[in-house]
């Protein structure tokens, strides 16, 4: 039992840590404030759902549009005048997104917890002795379905190439005419809809409340230790740590599948510095 | 087809790097920039492709006309889709992708239909980059990498190509290979190349015009046959004194004649 | 030179390293420098600027100068992004408190071995960093915040439910109040940033910077990366410990909420804001942030009673709004950080009016 519930778990740590490879692989940079951004898709989705009254497939595609629309929109007010500067100031800059974020959220629909709602059915599927729901069979198929679809992605698009390219170096990008910033621009908006998929899953799970943004914690280490520019290291990084963390949980309690998550994260990068499909960084002296 | 007029460039607002250059290029002919380290010379090009900007650097007065319009307050992106690539110093390929995804990247500005013939022109020309295809360009060996590079740059067939030092750090023979295929590159396809060099022997010796730079201004040019016969390029770039005379530095005549230039 | 004059030297007169190197270069750099120290210890007598809530700002301020300066050695000379710093601050911090409380060690024997303590741990954490370099890293050090927040808060007993700590006496003098308080995180962080300054001209802050920019070349020049490396991991926790042995002792109370994975990263943004490799900017970063977040803890409840038809939080989500967009702001137009500006205008000072 607590290894599916670890593995269901996992598959949406997979899935935000698909958000984590996005970004990175595009612009090398870790977007500290992707929690932040699941945060706010996930009450996007609550607005269009509940404010609105959208029926339930309108308000996921709307949520989903208005993610791409705002991780563009991040881009174009932030990112985008940092082109050619020091990565460094472009991480600090996530780190402050991520305040004005949460700071977003709580101003427009206040801390406390929102009313709940089911993005689907809340039924139950016995498999043998286990139980499933089917909310988390969803995620499990989502999650694997979006790194499959970001492999191709990445391996066969002339743009996904190009975001492979914009990650090496924007001058050089520029210099063979391809706009670093439209790259950029669409990746943070793919970074944006992957963060209002996870948020949707997670809101109707755990319901919608501020706490949501903390899963960035856990699939951070999940990226980590797939290797952070590998979707499908994303995934069974994601995986992974979910097992990890709801086991340690169960046998240990005191909250301590967080940190056991960490040390196997750690103890693996002694071993494989790059996680396990990561690229390995190529120097020269 | 690309001319500079009075071009200063500032980094920063502080540092003044070119105090009025003024260069020409004309359609289908290579021509050299010449000049020592920190002559200003890997800055006219940046000024030129326009990446001068993500550098904090800014083209302050002067102009550069390309084909008739004004570039220098153009974004790179749009300058290299106007045609002018620039292949910079430092064998900057995109280390951790493969040969030939690097070129699909240098052809991304092209329709995508005239990819696969281009690539097979690249080819052509450089048959080692064929045998790497698919190797990881950052395990290349450094003469590879700089195929890469001018392969890249052909992809996007740029009407003005901006080749940045192509011999640094490079073995004679590989120096003259890589040159060999420069010389090709303008004859058979009538590409313009403005070609900077510290190597300059090597440099005088493929193109057509060449300028000398110092100090961020530009001291001395003229046809490249002529001023290879220079007594002051052959004596400070070339490393030959006058025939069968020693060296002496305490000279002061040099040492005058080489002070005017700075 | 005898006179002190109003305009700068024409240009630089340095003729060796050392005179090239050293901190104060002028007469009236000098004739500064003193002017400004004594204005900082005659600032809890000067009316107006002497309110408790200045002094505490400016305590709490020298303290994070401490802590972020330790970062600064690690991140912006040495290139090892650490983002679990307040976790070591948190080792020092218990090390010295709880000395202090159940041995009775005085506060200026526990503060070292606070910062030992600290150091120590930090030197554990920084093994990985043989293989590991970057963003990869980053995330050991940020598994330290939560493996270390774990232990404090379920493996020891003590420090899960915070204790009393004893104030610093001196001969007969204690320490309690803000007014006195101010001169020992004065004279802490003077001594700790001109130790930093000092250290880092060295031939270790040389070898840093070494490995910084590359360590193959570092290592292909001699430079035992790996010693240096926990070296700087010790130095970064080091003054970590002993910023967390001041907080403690200052505030009288050991807690662990002091000391959380936000504040970490509070203080890398201190230091990216201040500029990466400079003491200097390391201060001015630290006052920038400060003051900012200073601003969300006064005026936010303000804005919340004004304004009470918003939802609960919302005044608060606004001040963090804004303080966010400032920092962002900032972030945009000073991609570099303060220094990097600092000496620009330093630059356009010494060269005017000829612009290069």
């Amino acid at each position: 039992m607590l290894v599916i519930s670890g593995m269901m778990n996992g598959a949406i740590y997979g899935l935000v840590a698909l958000g984590f490879v996005l970004v990175y692989k595009a612009s090398a940079v870790l977007n500290f404030a992707q929690g932040y951004m699941l945060l706010f898709g996930a009450y996007l989705f609550w607005f269009f759902r509940v404010t609105v009254g959208l029926p339930l497939v309108l308000a996921m595609i709307a949520a989903v549009a208005a993610g791409f629309a705002g991780g563009a929109l991040i881009e174009r007010l932030t990112l985008r005048r940092l082109i050619g500067q020091p990565l460094i100031s472009m991480v600090t800059v996530t780190i402050f997104l991520s305040l004005v974020l949460e700071g977003l959220v709580s101003m427009i629909w206040g801390t406390y917890p929102l009313q709940h709602v089911a993005a689907f059915p809340e039924s139950t599927i016995r498999l043998g002795k286990m139980v499933l729901t089917t909310q988390s069979l969803i995620a499990f198929g989502l999650a694997l379905l979006a790194a499959g679809a970001l492999i191709v992605f990445f391996r066969f698009t002339r743009i996904g190439l190009a975001m492979r390219g914009v990650a090496e170096g924007h001058q050089i990008m520029q210099s063979m005419g391809i706009s670093v910033r439209r790259i950029l621009n669409v990746s943070w908006g793919l970074a944006g809809v992957a963060a209002t998929v996870g948020g949707i899953l997670l809101g109707s799970t755990l319901g919608f409340q501020l706490g949501m943004s903390h899963i960035g914690l856990l699939a951070i280490p999940a990226a980590f230790i797939g290797g952070l520019e590998s979707p499908e290291g994303a995934i069974l990084g994601g995986l992974l740590i979910g097992l990890i963390e709801s086991i340690v949980s169960g046998y240990v309690g005191n909250a301590a599948g967080v940190p056991a998550a960490f040390v196997v994260l750690i103890l693996t990068m002694l071993v494989r510095p790059y996680g396990f499909f990561g690229l390995e960084r190529i120097e020269r002296v | 087809m690309l001319t500079l007029s009075n071009v200063e460039v500032k980094y920063a607002g502080v540092i003044l790097v070119l105090r009025g250059v003024s260069l020409q290029v004309p359609e289908g002919k290579i021509v050299a920039l010449l000049g020592s380290n920190g002559a200003g010379k890997t800055t006219t090009l940046k000024a030129i492709s326009g990446l001068l900007r993500t550098e904090l650097g800014e083209v302050t007065a002067g102009s550069i006309e390309f084909c008739g319009g004004r570039i220098d307050r153009v974004d790179p992106e749009q300058i290299a889709r106007q045609g002018i690539i620039q292949v910079m110093e430092g064998r900057k390929v995109l280390k951790h992708l493969t040969v030939e995804e690097n070129l699909r990247l240098g052809g991304y500005i092209r329709p995508a239909a005239e990819v696969r013939s281009d690539m097979e022109m690249v080819y052509a020309y450089f048959p080692r980059l064929r045998e790497k295809r698919t190797a990881v360009t950052g395990y290349l060996s450094g003469g590879e990498q700089q195929m890469a590079l001018i392969g890249r740059a052909m992809m996007a067939r740029p009407r003005l190509m901006l080749l940045d030092e192509p011999s640094m750090g490079l073995a004679p023979l590989i120096v003259a290979e890589i040159y060999a295929i420069i010389q090709r590159l303008a004859a058979e396809e009538g590409a313009t190349i403005l070609l900077v060099e510290q190597n300059a022997r090597a440099a005088l010796r493929i193109s057509d015009y060449a300028y000398v730079m110092e100090n961020g201004r530009v001291v001395l040019d003229g046809p490249s046959a002529a001023l290879a016969e220079n007594e002051d390029i052959r004596e400070f770039y070339l490393g030959m004194g006058k025939l069968g005379e020693r060296k002496n530095f305490r000279e002061v005549k040099t040492y005058k004649r080489r002070k005017r230039w700075l | 030179m005898s006179r002190i004059p109003f305009y700068p030297p024409s240009g630089v007169y340095s003729d060796s390293y050392r005179k090239d190197m050293r901190i104060v270069k002028t007469g009236k750099q000098r004739l500064m420098a003193i002017a400004g120290l004594v204005f900082l210890a005659a600032l809890p007598f000067i009316p107006g600027l002497n309110a408790p809530y200045h002094l505490r700002l400016l305590i709490g301020i020298g303290i994070a100068v401490i802590v972020a300066l330790g970062l600064n050695i690690l991140t912006g000379y040495c290139g090892q992004l650490n983002v679990g710093q307040s976790a070591f601050m948190m080792v020092g911090a218990f090390t010295s408190g709880m000395l202090n409380a159940y041995w009775g060690w005085p506060f200026w024997a526990s503060v070292i071995p606070g910062g030992l303590a600290a150091a120590g741990v930090g030197v554990i954490f920084g093994i990985p960093s043989v293989r590991l370099k970057g963003l990869y890293l980053a995330l050991t050090t940020l598994g330290a915040q939560i493996i270390l927040t774990w232990i404090a808060l379920y493996g020891v007993t003590v420090t899960s439910a915070g204790f009393t700590v004893e104030p610093v006496r001196l001969g007969g003098i204690v320490f309690n109040t803000p007014q006195k308080f101010y001169y020992v995180a004065l004279a802490f962080t003077l001594g700790m940033a001109l130790a930093a300054k000092n250290l880092m001209r060295s031939r270790l802050g040389r070898a840093f910077i070494a490995i910084r920019d590359n360590d193959r070349a570092a290592e292909g020049m001699g430079i035992d990366i790996f010693k240096y490396k926990l070296l700087a991991f010790a130095i970064c926790t080091f003054y970590a410990g002993i910023g967390g042995a001041l907080l403690v002792h200052y505030m009288m109370w050991a807690q662990l909420e002091s000391f959380t994975l936000q504040d970490s990263v509070w203080y890398v943004a201190m230091i990216i804001v201040g500029g990466l490799g400079s003491i200097e900017g390391t201060i001015f970063g630290v006052i920038f942030i400060t003051v900012l977040k200073e601003l969300v803890l006064v005026v936010g409840p303000m804005a919340q009673e004004t304004l009470s038809f918003l939802p609960i939080g919302a005044a608060s989500g606004m001040m963090l709004v804004f303080i966010g967009s400032v920092a962002i702001l900032f972030g945009v137009l000073e991609p570099r950080g303060m220094a990097h500006r600092w000496s620009l205008i330093k630059s356009f000072y010494r060269l005017w009016p000829f612009g290069y």
